[in-house]
């Protein structure tokens, strides 16, 4: 008997550590393995017996005696509450498409994976690779959706001594979490994804700048590169061939305005973590004045895939000019959280209600807030609206890093509008007035609707929004009118409906 | 602590990346939070004026200057949890330590802190008491936490 019990922050959030001690205690063989990200079912157990596969959910310690009683020749595992068919079999797994996440959940995370496709990338022409990733369309995970190959054509075509590849492993949005899953479950792929865009773009030094709040990452992430280190992935000759390149993880220290890229340099070089001015971009002086590709995890992991099955085969996944897969998030009010990798394209409604099958709390669903805190708040007339970074900038809104958030009848979109302003006071780095004025007095005049003023009140809320999305130095202050303007919009009868 | 030991500490970040971050998240962990008095320590070790490593110090939420108390609850206050009523959580968790969010217990056993997102959003609300994780958190999973 062999069991594999997933490990990854979900998990150990619902208690999997002790499930591990007792199936150790119990002398059974157990490997740990990644998160498949179908959070509602963890921790999971799959247990192998004679050739047979055996998935049990949500085990606890105290579940476990029960669970391995019911397994076969004296049990009968249907029988048991925690049993599952096979995960494969899954239909939340089963309907994806994963390319980034194909890994994810399969393996050990730590179990270094052999990737003949990076030898082959070794010995190819560095331009050659940037026109494959060109001919993919890959655009940046993180948020702006910008085309990858012209930051690294950027940075290719910059002579240097010294280039630099960074990581921005940040993470900060609320109700994204794919960041968090891929350096948990297969962080090699990132490992990867940064070897093959330092070697395209000459850059020998990778840093990947994580948040503090993921200590679980960074165990995974520190460990994997470790092995790296000691089995040539990483080093002076990478896989045998003569590209050096070194990978260094940085951990922040809780800012949220960190992700966003200059910012993140700042805090690199040891400062505050204040905006620059662009230009320069970062594709041209960076880090230390240095060129620097700056890409989300995603960004990054996504690129073996790419080289995997073909540019152009990538290029054909996805509608439009949003190609190829996204691991889309969803989480808060839903009853199937998790993890769902398919190509650009799917409605909101498909990923809410086929895969997340409704609210948690079973009451009716209000409003979905799409692409993290600087995101729109959508009502059910929009859930058709195909998840492309097109359609989605026809409604106002934006995929961001592909987190949408569920929220059922109860939700007051007033509050949440408050709260936008509020979130953009505690993590505006300050450096302009819009932004850090801008968000106190924006916040103060939200109460306002409470007392009842609501057209003086509206009208110097949409004055404000209207300052800080036109004279903000970045999208901290320039996009916190996305999600005060959706609900103000959508959900006018939660701010008095006289406004309107 | 004496000076010597301090700058023992620092030293080796000086010309890493970030250096002065990880310097203070040295102390941090060696301490517990930065004591004001290495301020000036910190400063002559990477040449730097104490205006700015204050500076860096009052611009990120993980670093701070007061001794951390025995119990830190943090509640997760982002929106994915929101939808699962963190707002609710956090109420009833300040009434049961009669605390207000963002503040410590007089006698330092407790502090109520805000957190932005542990990344367990699709298993909320959470929580993170001292070093572990909690989803779905609930007032029970405070239980036997005693002020
Ligand atoms: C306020 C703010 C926060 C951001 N936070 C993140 C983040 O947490 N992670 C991330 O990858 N990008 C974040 N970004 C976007 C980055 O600035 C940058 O566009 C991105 O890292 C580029 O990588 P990509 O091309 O792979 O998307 C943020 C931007 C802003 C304005
Ligand atoms: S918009 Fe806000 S976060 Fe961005 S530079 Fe201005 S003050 Fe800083
Ligand atoms: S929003 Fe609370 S954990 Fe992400």
């Amino acid at each position: 008997m062999k069991a594999r019990l997933s490990d990854d922050s979900v998990a150990r959030a619902l208690d999997s550590k002790s499930v591990e001690v007792q199936l150790r205690q119990r002398e059974i063989d157990t490997e740990l393995v990644g998160s498949f990200g179908l959070h509602w079912m963890e921790p999971l157990l799959q247990v192998s017996l004679e050739n047979k596969e055996y998935t049990f959910t949500n085990v606890s310690d105290s579940k476990l005696s029960e669970v391995l009683q019911s397994l076969p020749p004296d049990g009968d595992p249907e029988s048991n509450s925690c049993f599952i068919g096979p995960i494969s079999g899954q239909k939340y797994l089963k309907n994806q498409q994963r390319l980034v996440f194909d890994r994810a959940g399969n393996v050990n995370p730590l179990a270094l994976p052999r990737s003949e496709t990076l030898e082959s990338i070794l010995s190819s022409e560095p331009e050659t690779l940037i026109d494959e990733i060109e001919t993919s369309g890959l655009r940046g995970r993180g948020g702006a959706g910008f085309p990858a190959h012209i930051k690294w054509r950027t940075v290719a075509d910059t002579t240097s001594d010294q280039k630099y590849v960074v990581c921005n492993a940040d993470e900060g949005d609320s109700g994204t979490f794919s960041d968090r899953m891929l350096m948990e479950a297969d962080p090699f792929k990132l490992i990867e994804g940064m070897i093959i865009a330092g070697y395209a773009t000459g850059s020998s030094k990778g840093i990947i700048y994580l948040r503090s709040e993921y200590p679980v990452a960074l165990e995974f992430l520190s460990q994997a590169v470790e092995i790296a280190y000691s089995n040539q992935l990483l080093g002076p000759k990478v896989r045998d061939s003569d590209f050096r390149f070194d990978i260094e993880i940085f951990v922040g220290a809780g800012a949220y305005i960190c992700g966003e890229e200059t910012s993140m340099l700042e805090s690199l070089e040891g400062k505050r973590g204040q905006i620059r001015f662009k230009p320069p971009v970062p594709a041209v002086a960076g880090l230390f004045g240095k060129p620097t590709l700056v890409h989300n995890v995603i960004t990054l992991a996504s690129i073996p895939g790419i080289f995997e099955i073909g540019a152009e085969e990538y290029a054909g996944l996805g509608l439009g000019p949003s190609t190829g897969t996204m691991p889309f998030q969803i989480s808060g009010n839903v009853k199937r959280g998790g993890l769902i990798e398919l190509p650009f394209g799917p409605t909101v409604r498909t990923l809410i209600e086929d895969f997340g099958d409704g609210t948690l709390t079973g009451r009716p669903f209000r409003a979905v807030q799409v692409g993290g805190p600087l995101g729109a708040y959508l009502s059910e007339n929009e859930l058709d609206t195909p998840l492309t970074y097109e359609h989605m900038e026809q409604i106002g809104a934006g995929i961001g890093h592909g987190g949408l958030v569920v929220f059922d009848d109860t939700v007051d979109l007033r509050e949440q509008a408050e709260y936008a302003f509020e979130f953009c006071e505690i993590e505006s780095c300050g450096k302009c007035t819009p932004c850090r004025i801008g968000s106190v007095r924006g916040k103060e005049t939200m109460r306002q609707f409470k007392d009842g003023a609501y057209i003086r009140t509206y009208q110097l809320i949409e004055d404000l929004c209207e300052v800080m999305e036109q004279a903000s130095l970045c999208q901290m202050g320039g996009m916190t009118p996305i999600p005060v303007r959706s609900a103000m919009e959508r959900f006018p009868e939660d701010f008095g409906d006289t406004a309107l | 602590m004496t000076e010597e030991s301090v700058r023992t500490l620092v030293e080796p970040y000086i010309l890493a990346t970030g250096g002065l971050i990880q310097a203070l998240r040295r102390l941090m962990n060696e301490f517990g939070y930065i004591d004001p008095k290495h301020i000036p320590v910190v400063a002559e070790v990477f040449n730097i004026s104490k205006a700015e490593v204050r500076g860096v110090i009052s611009f990120y939420h993980d670093f701070r200057t007061h001794l951390p108390a025995r119990t830190r609850i943090r509640i997760c206050q982002a929106e994915a949890c929101q939808a699962l009523g963190a707002r609710k959580l956090t109420q009833k968790i300040e009434s049961r330590f009669n605390l207000r969010l963002g503040n410590m217990s007089d006698d330092r056993s407790i502090e109520l802190d805000p957190v932005y997102c542990l990344g367990l959003c699709s298993v909320g609300p959470s929580l993170q008491v001292n070093d572990r994780l909690i989803a779905r958190g609930s007032i029970d999973s405070i239980e036997g936490i005693e002020k």
